[in-house]
């Protein structure tokens, strides 16, 4: 140790004099103003300061330790006396750290203690622990990388041609890696959070070790200590990326049965193939969402991605399709990168293509996709604009702008030839226009309007004769009080006005059901309602729902029973509390509990607040549901049983 | 002592031979007289330039003749009486001596007269010279 | 090693090191007795350099083995080193410190350190004391050298080339003081040298090295005597004949 501390303290005594210059630069924004140079009283100048001469300090001392006394012979000095070689090594890259971080500290504490200029950086943001590391692994760093250049080109050795191969190669490996590494990298530091604050130390440590390893095999041959250098640092660089790719491979490896919680599920018409989005279970659980599309019957998966990357996935009508759209990067001023894929849910094992699409999406609002009736043409709805594509090709029939206003949900096809869609023709007024389209060539044919709140929102009935609209009015010029909302019937063509169902409630929401009856949930003063109307609205039945402030509808499980969430039941998905759930048989009015669930299918989608379409009475994805811990669940509509599909359940 | 007494190491003679005869020499001659200290060997082979291994090694046969004595504590001196050596070894050491001289002497085709000759003069000369008159 | 006789305080067998496809050193086998002042002869390229390395256990042999004291010094090079004072060709003390901070630091990497007697040699060899190692003579920078690793009493000084480049004057200083630490404290000494007369007298075992492999090894008295020529003569003989390295 004594040798050590000996050698140390030469090398600091060496260089003694940069730690002075640390204190110049230090006080420089602080003495510089009062002598009549105002703009360097700045934080910026005073972090350059620090910054550039701890990168001096870092290089200077990190090449000359080793690798310069090696190249100029003179390492044999401590060589040649009774001192362990990693007390040479130790000692002078001690020496070279320490002294950077003295550096670091000299040019830094004087201008952040005196807070100069406006927006002071805080000290104590670089001093607290994370700060701190974050601060030594870039200093282990820049030393270990002024050290290895030193050698590599102290060497004077053919070796530098392979140094920087191998450079090249493992920097093209990392970044070709990607995802693998920070799933890798997660689920090795048991982390929760991106680890790109990490990444030097484990660069930094295999610089380190090549160096004793070099100080030890190479002693005082230049070229030696270069080969032994590169060795050890080029395997350890390797081994380490293959080791955390593989890792994070294997993380990314789950399936469906992996998943611990399920965040969203949604079914095809009429096949039991679902998606399904989740928390993987395990380590980095929280972070790790895969989306799947998953068979509950036969256990078959494919994998389409992470949630946040795609879109969920529209079926077609047999079943036997999918289609979605992965996503490179969104943010906020828009995404980039989209791309079609359709999955074959037929074949065994079922696959996953990429289709290119005629015209890309436009990039601000979130796409819908819908296949075309006969599943030969899908259907990709934004506000912006309507566009149609030929499927197998993805060539582009034709787009529909929605031009000074905004395409709105539902689009509701019609039958084989044509949709009905809906537009608020511009942003400022309140006005919808009901349009046809003809699938065929994109024609437009408006055919009727109405007029609604601004904040209004429609339901189509699924053969588009009949429209609900739900609106909601704020009162203006009353203090504390509370909007008022009305849902109104709607001829589906012509927008006619039919009826209003509702009229002045706390809250509304009304569902069309499969015998064309509407289903509207209502909540007054003294409690929620349920009421079930005929075609044209006149009321054949009202439950009694009980003192409920909130009440939503969760879809029709069958035709005549009904899913309501009754309280606080929340679009998020923790467990609430106050918030009931309950099965309604429309014919004979008994109400049944249950507790603890909510519809599985999403209601909006991650990035929009979209209402999204109810799954079809009596399907499948009708009665799956999610309960509050996270169990995709099927809830039989007759019995109300339960079957746990996935996920584990969590005690609460 | 450098004046005197010089070595060559690239002589085939060992050197230890060469400071034993030089010493033999000086001591003979006079130049060193009887009680005067020699140089330890320390010294003497720092002087010279050779390994006191073998300084040590021409003050050891010297001293075994009993042409140098050592006083411990005091050093090495030349011996105050004329060695003390047996009638024996005495007798064995001139022939010695003589047997070289004589063959030397033979093998240059010298008669015995010369040689003889040679011998007086070289006997009278170190005598008179051991006496302390000036070189 | 096995047979490894005690009295030997340095010891090679079949060493044998290579540059590539380069040899420099070819199966060289040679032993130090303790005590021994041992010359290793040769000219430049001969491999001298390269068996210095491997004595001192700087570099590891391709094929060999080295005894230092009865062990490896590849592997106990801090213990071997502890026992054994080495003289560089090119002087390689850190060149900002002075001679007497050279002798504080040598002082803290040695387990033993004889301060007064380093100071003591300096003031023998006419070394200023505070001045920066890189501002010395060569000559001066040689005494600091040989003084810095005679302070911690060796059994045996390693000396490479040390007269190299030096006057009259600095190279007499360096034998004398060679010559103190023989007579006083019998120490072995080992040096390679291209200083044939100076080392004739003081060297009583001489190999010569050509070519990567020892030509000759001999007591010194005995080769003198086969041949009874100068050692200048021997070596241009011996080396002359395998032809240049």
């Amino acid at each position: 140790m004594k040798a050590l501390v000996a050698i140390a303290g030469r090398e600091l005594r060496r260089r003694w004099m940069i730690l002075p210059a640390a204190l110049v630069v230090g006080f420089f924004p602080i003495v510089a103003p009062r002598l009549g140079w105002k703009a360097a009283g700045d934080p910026m100048v005073g972090l350059f300061g620090c910054l550039s001469l701890g990168i001096v300090a870092a290089l200077a001392t990190g090449h000359s330790v080793i690798g310069g006394e090696l190249s100029a012979g003179r390492l044999g000095f401590f060589f040649s006396r009774p001192v362990p070689w990693w007390s040479i090594w130790a000692g002078k890259l001690s020496a070279s750290v320490l002294l950077t971080a003295l550096v670091g500290v000299l040019a830094a504490v004087p201008w952040m203690t005196a807070r100069v200029g406006n927006q002071p950086l805080s000290a104590a943001a670089l001093m607290d622990l994370p700060g701190s590391l974050f601060a030594a692994g870039l200093i282990l760093l820049a030393v270990g990388l002024a050290h290895a250049a030193s050698i590599a080109h102290g060497s004077r050795s053919g070796l530098v041609a392979a140094d920087l191969a191998l450079l090249v190669a493992w920097l093209w490996g990392l970044w070709a890696a990607g995802p693998l590494i920070v799933f890798g990298a997660m689920w090795i530091l048991f982390l929760d959070h991106s680890p790109h604050n990490y990444l030097q130390w484990p660069i930094a440590l295999a610089l380190l070790a090549a160096s004793a390893v070099q100080v030890y095999t190479g002693r005082t041959d230049a070229r030696r200590s270069h080969l032994a250098l590169s060795a050890t640092l080029w395997s350890l660089l390797f081994a380490g990326l293959g080791l955390v790719s593989a890792v994070g491979w294997r993380q990314l490896q789950a399936t469906p049965k992996d998943l611990g919680d399920v965040l969203w599920a949604a079914s095809a018409p009429r096949a039991d193939w679902m998606y399904v989005v989740g928390h993987v279970r395990g380590r980095i659980g929280s972070w790790y969402a895969p989306v799947f599309l998953y068979q509950a019957g036969s256990g078959r998966f494919v994998r389409l991605g992470i949630a946040g990357q795609a879109t969920p996935p529209a079926f077609s009508g047999d079943g036997q399709q999918a289609a979605l759209l992965k996503v490179e990067d969104w943010r906020s001023e828009g995404w980039s990168g989209a791309r079609l894929y359709l999955a074959d849910l037929a074949s065994d094992p079922p696959s996953l293509r990429a289709v290119p699409l005629g015209i890309p999406p436009l990039p601000k609002t979130e796409p819908t996709l819908a296949f075309c009736p006969g599943g030969d043409c899908l259907l990709l709805a934004q506000d912006e604009a309507l566009t149609l594509y030929d499927l197998p090709s993805g060539k582009s029939r034709w787009t529909a702008p929605s031009l000074r206003g905004r395409w709105i949900e539902p689009v509701v096809f019609l039958d084989r030839e044509l949709l009905r869609a809906y537009r608020r023709t511009d942003l400022t007024t309140a006005t919808i226009e009901i349009v046809t389209v003809r699938l065929r060539d994109g024609s437009q044919r408006p055919t009727g309007r109405l007029e609604v709140q601004e904040s209004a929102w429609l339901r189509s009935s699924p053969s588009g004769d009949r429209l609900l609209a739900m609106q909601r009015r704020t009162p203006r010029g009353l203090p504390d009080a509370r909007p008022l909302s009305k849902a109104t019937l709607h001829d589906g063509m012509t927008g006619a006005l039919l009826g209003s169902l509702a009229e002045a409630a706390m809250d509304v929401d009304a569902d069309p059901l499969a015998d064309g009856r509407i289903a509207l949930v209502e909540i007054q003063e003294r409690g929620a309602r349920l009421r079930v109307l005929g075609r044209n609205g006149n009321e054949e039945r009202s439950i009694d729902l009980g003192p409920f402030r909130e009440a939503s509808l969760g879809g029709e499980l069958e035709p005549g029973r009904l899913f309501l969430g009754l309280g606080p039941c929340p679009m998020f998905l923790a467990g609430p509390r106050g918030c009931e759930a309950a099965l309604v048989d429309v014919e004979s009015g008994q109400i049944t509990r249950q507790p603890g669930v909510s519809p599985a299918h999403p209601l909006w989608h991650s990035r929009v607040g979209l209402w999204g379409p109810r799954p079809a009475p009596g399907s499948l994805g009708a009665t799956l549901f999610r309960s509050f811990d996270g169990q995709l669940l099927r809830l039989d509509p007759k019995s109300g049983t339960r079957q746990v599909l996935l996920g584990d359940a969590h005690p609460q | 002592m450098n004046r005197l007494l010089r070595v060559e190491p690239a002589l085939a003679t060992p050197i230890w031979s060469q400071i034993e005869e030089g010493m033999r020499r000086l001591v003979a001659s006079g130049a060193l007289g009887p009680g005067q200290a020699v140089p330890s060997v320390r010294d003497f082979a720092r002087e010279l330039r050779v390994n006191p291994a073998t300084v040590s090694k021409a003050y050891q046969r010297l001293t075994e003749q009993g042409v140098l004595e050592v006083r411990r504590g005091e050093g090495t001196f030349v011996s105050g009486a004329p060695p003390a050596l047996g009638r024996a070894e005495r007798a064995r050491l001139v022939r010695d001596g003589a047997a070289r001289y004589a063959s030397l002497g033979l093998t240059l085709g010298a008669s015995r007269e010369e040689a003889l000759d040679e011998l007086r003069a070289a006997w009278t000369e170190l005598g008179r010279r051991g006496k302390g008159e000036e070189r | 090693m096995s047979g490894d006789v005690p009295h030997e305080v340095l010891a090679v067998r079949d060493l044998t090191v290579r540059y590539g496809r380069q040899v420099a050193l070819d199966a060289v086998s040679l032993a130090v007795p303790r005590g021994a002042v041992y010359a290793l002869l040769g000219r430049n390229g001969a491999g001298k350099s390269s068996l210095i390395r491997c004595l001192l256990g700087q570099q590891h042999p391709a094929r060999g083995r080295l005894s230092l004291f009865g062990l490896d010094p590849w592997k106990h090079r801090p213990a071997r080193m502890a026992r054994v004072g080495v003289v560089p060709e090119t002087p390689d003390a850190p060149p900002e410190l002075s001679a007497e901070q050279l002798s504080v630091l040598c002082g803290r990497l040695n387990r033993q350190w004889d301060r007064a007697g380093v100071a003591e040699r300096l003031r023998r060899f006419d070394v200023p004391a505070r001045t920066p190692f890189q501002r010395l003579s060569k000559g001066q920078k040689g005494a600091v050298m040989l003084a810095l690793a005679l302070g911690h009493g060796p059994e045996l000084l390693i000396l490479d080339d040390p007269t190299l480049g030096l006057d009259v004057v600095a190279r007499n200083a360096v034998f004398g003081e060679v010559i103190g630490e023989l007579a006083d404290r019998g120490t072995t000494v080992f040096v390679t040298t291209h200083d044939l007369a100076g080392i004739e007298g003081l060297a009583d075992r001489v190999a010569i090295l050509a070519g990567g492999r020892v030509v000759l090894e001999e007591e010194m008295e005995a080769l003198k005597a086969r041949w009874a020529r100068p050692l200048e003569e021997i070596f241009t003989a011996v080396v002359g004949e395998k032809g240049a390295a």
